[in-house]
């Protein structure tokens, strides 16, 4: 098998039901997009409640980020939330992030139990759930890229929407002012921090 | 003003918002009119309570840019009370006389506070506290020393005893129950928060109602307790509750029972006639029937689906139930679903990790029907997501009450389902139910 490329939907299907199996080649693939046709199973079970609720919200860009976990190469080091960390820091310099500074919240979190592991951030939900929630409006989606963005200066601190938030992806940001912080995406990133840095690449980029 | 309108909405918060947002979205060239008994730009009424606090400014109330009616291409007509709505001949009346005719109407028109009739009430000009308007007076009139007594010990009145606290006051609540937050917390969590409040100064008395006040001029009076002892005042706050602002729709001959009925598509008993939020009786899908939860996201949920109905979209309202999050002097306590089980039938499971460590969860058979975390709330939501979805929690009931509870104890399978799907909240199993309902 040669390096393919697949898309959208047919994308996430194919991480996380084809991959498994799949030669090691496959598993080593970098996103870059290469447009090739996925069989779709015959009757998918999520694909109806996907598209009903993508059609609810706004209509959505196309280019859409996603980060998608891939357990079966995730080993636990824990090293995305380290440069995610970093990256959210005031000098993006690991040792002043750490050691200096004012350390960021972490905003990809790893589930461990057993030997099962990956990581997780926030899934800019389609129909989000905090977006609708949020009492001040700071929870938002952006128009531009999809994404759900919080503007952390008009964030109060009220908690609705880790309330809400059906990941657990969104914490309390611990600093002076109470607000909350979650992924975002890495805005000024080509490849999100914890995607980059993971050495097994069980973090995936999906444009969808 | 122009006469004719494709949507005409009545209110300008949470339900309001989002239903014209959702229109938008569905019809770019539909013409929104959007009616506001208050001055104001759309602003987020639980954050007055942070206002007067101190702890945002002004220009941090606005739910919404100041752009933000020009960029939706919506009318808007602040300071227009809607006086009359007349569903047959599609036409509502305004305070001022105008005449407007429309092809879809929503109701949003929210709450109002409940007085309770007490002995020489009218005598005192007290306050309530559930706008702006009662914002700007209680910051006004507590710029001097003063005593504050709140009268109700509800999520509104013990947010205004925060506020008012913050403002260097001396507060003095009363609530009638035997604990405070009665709703939103069990009793655990409501001793945790009064203990907190006390320990920050605030007097908390329960179990007690107040029988009489007495006026001593102004905003000045004497409250009598039911146990005989007085509370003198120099700032009265009535927050005994809420109740839905039905009226309008009642005098237009629509059905309402206590909050205006509405069916799954948040349409009332006239086909052209929609409502949503604080005023609707819309359906509670923990309790499985229709329900008032005055709260904010539920308001802003059904808002957005009945503006996608409105916009001709055929979408069931999935539903919400009862969730509370509130932080008290530096202790969160988040709570969703049934926290105070009515009958045995439910089991409970609590954990008490520390102090401010408290977590409890509430399930029916093995369907989660409530929870509730206090000090380490992160990851609440997917319990509250679980109560949503009443998902079958049997494999994984062992975990429900750790702090790490999260994907990695689901099945793989439902694992890959919630995170590939990123369509979380509202997931199939709760669309099916309400499209079957
Ligand atoms: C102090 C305080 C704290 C709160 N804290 C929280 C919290 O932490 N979490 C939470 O979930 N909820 C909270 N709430 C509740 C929340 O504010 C309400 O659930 C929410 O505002 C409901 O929104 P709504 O759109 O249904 O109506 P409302 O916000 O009540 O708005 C209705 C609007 O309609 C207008 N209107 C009514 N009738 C007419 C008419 N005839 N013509 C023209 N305009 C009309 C009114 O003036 C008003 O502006 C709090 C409320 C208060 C008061
Ligand atoms: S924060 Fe949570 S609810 Fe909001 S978009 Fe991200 S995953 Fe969805
Ligand atoms: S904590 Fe901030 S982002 Fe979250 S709901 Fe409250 S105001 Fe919105």
């Amino acid at each position: 098998m040669g390096r393919v490329m697949v898309t959208g939907r047919d994308y996430i299907y194919y991480v996380f039901r084809v991959c498994d199996r799949a030669d090691a080649q496959v598993a080593r693939f970098r996103p870059r997009v290469i447009p090739l046709r996925m069989r779709r199973p015959e009757k998918s079970h999520w694909e109806e409640s996907v598209g009903y609720a993508r059609r609810s919200e706004e209509r959505r860009k196309e280019n859409m980020k996603r980060i998608i976990p891939r357990e079966e190469y995730c080993i636990g080091c824990r090293l995305c939330e380290i440069h995610c960390i970093v990256q959210h820091s005031k000098s993006k310099d690991i040792i002043k992030a750490f050691k200096r500074e004012k350390r960021p919240m972490k905003r990809v979190e790893v589930e461990e139990h057993g030997h099962v592991s990956f990581a997780l951030q926030c899934r800019h939900c389609d129909e989000a759930p905090c977006v609708t929630a949020c009492l001040s409006g700071a929870m938002q989606r952006d128009p531009e890229s999809g994404a759900v963005v919080h503007e952390v200066e008009r964030c109060v601190g009220c908690w609705t929407c880790i309330l809400v938030c059906p990941y657990g992806a969104i914490r309390r940001d611990g600093g002076e002012k109470k607000v909350v912080g979650k992924c975002d995406l890495c805005p000024d990133l080509e490849v999100p921090a914890c995607v980059a840095n993971c050495p097994n690449e069980a973090l995936l980029l999906v444009e969808e | 003003m122009r006469v004719k309108y494709d949507y005409a909405i009545v209110g300008n918060s949470a339900a309001a918002i989002n239903a014209c947002d959702a229109i938008r979205a569905e019809d770019e060239r539909g013409t929104i009119a959007l009616f506001s008994e208050e001055r104001y730009r759309c602003y987020s009424r639980p954050l007055i309570s942070y206002l007067v606090a101190g702890e945002i400014e002004a220009k941090g109330m606005y739910y919404r840019a100041s752009n933000y009616y020009q960029k939706t291409k919506v009318g808007f007509f602040p300071g227009s009370r809607v006086a009359s709505v007349d569903p047959d001949r599609h036409l509502l009346v305004t305070a001022d006389g105008t005449k407007v005719r429309w092809r879809k109407l929503l109701l949003a028109t929210g709450f109002r506070p409940f007085i309770p009739p007490v002995e020489g009430l009218e005598e005192v000009d007290f306050l309530t506290f559930v706008s702006w308007d009662d914002a700007k007076r209680m910051m006004k009139l507590t710029s001097k020393p003063f005593k504050a007594l709140v009268v109700g010990g509800g999520l509104i009145g013990m947010k205004a005893a925060e506020a008012l606290r913050a403002r260097g006051g001396k507060v003095v609540v009363v609530e009638r129950m035997e604990r405070v937050l009665p709703m939103a917390l069990d009793e655990v969590a409501s001793d945790m928060v009064a203990t907190r409040c006390r320990e920050a100064g605030i007097e908390v008395v329960t179990g007690q109602s107040v029988t009489r006040v007495t006026s001593g001029g102004g905003h000045r009076g004497t409250a009598c307790l039911e146990d005989g002892s007085e509370v003198a005042f120099d700032l009265l706050v009535m927050a005994v509750g809420v109740r839905p602002r039905d009226e309008l729709a009642e005098e237009a001959g629509l059905e309402c029972r206590d909050g205006i009925t509405v069916d799954g598509f948040q349409r009332t008993s006239h086909p052209d006639v929609y409502a949503a939020g604080d005023a609707a009786r819309a359906y509670d899908l923990v309790r499985g029937e229709p329900a008032l939860n005055a709260l904010w996201p539920v308001a802003a949920l059904q808002g957005k689906y009945a503006g996608l109905n409105m916009a001709g979209r055929e979408i069931p309202y999935p539903g919400g139930n009862s969730m509370n999050s509130v932080e008290f002097f530096g202790l969160p306590v988040l709570s969703a679903g049934v926290v105070n089980p009515p009958d045995g039938s439910y089991e409970v499971v609590v954990r008490r990790g520390g102090e401010d460590d408290y977590r409890k969860v509430v399930l029916q058979g093995d369907v989660l029907v409530g929870m509730l975390v206090a000090g380490r709330i992160e990851r609440a939501g997917i319990l509250t997501s679980l109560i949503q979805e009443k998902a079958n929690v049997r494999r994984v009931k062992n975990f429900l009450l750790e702090e790490g509870f999260g994907h990695i104890h689901f099945p793989r399978s439902v694992r890959v389902e919630r995170i590939t799907e990123a369509a979380a909240g509202l997931s199939r199993t709760v669309r099916e139910r309400a499209k079957g309902r």
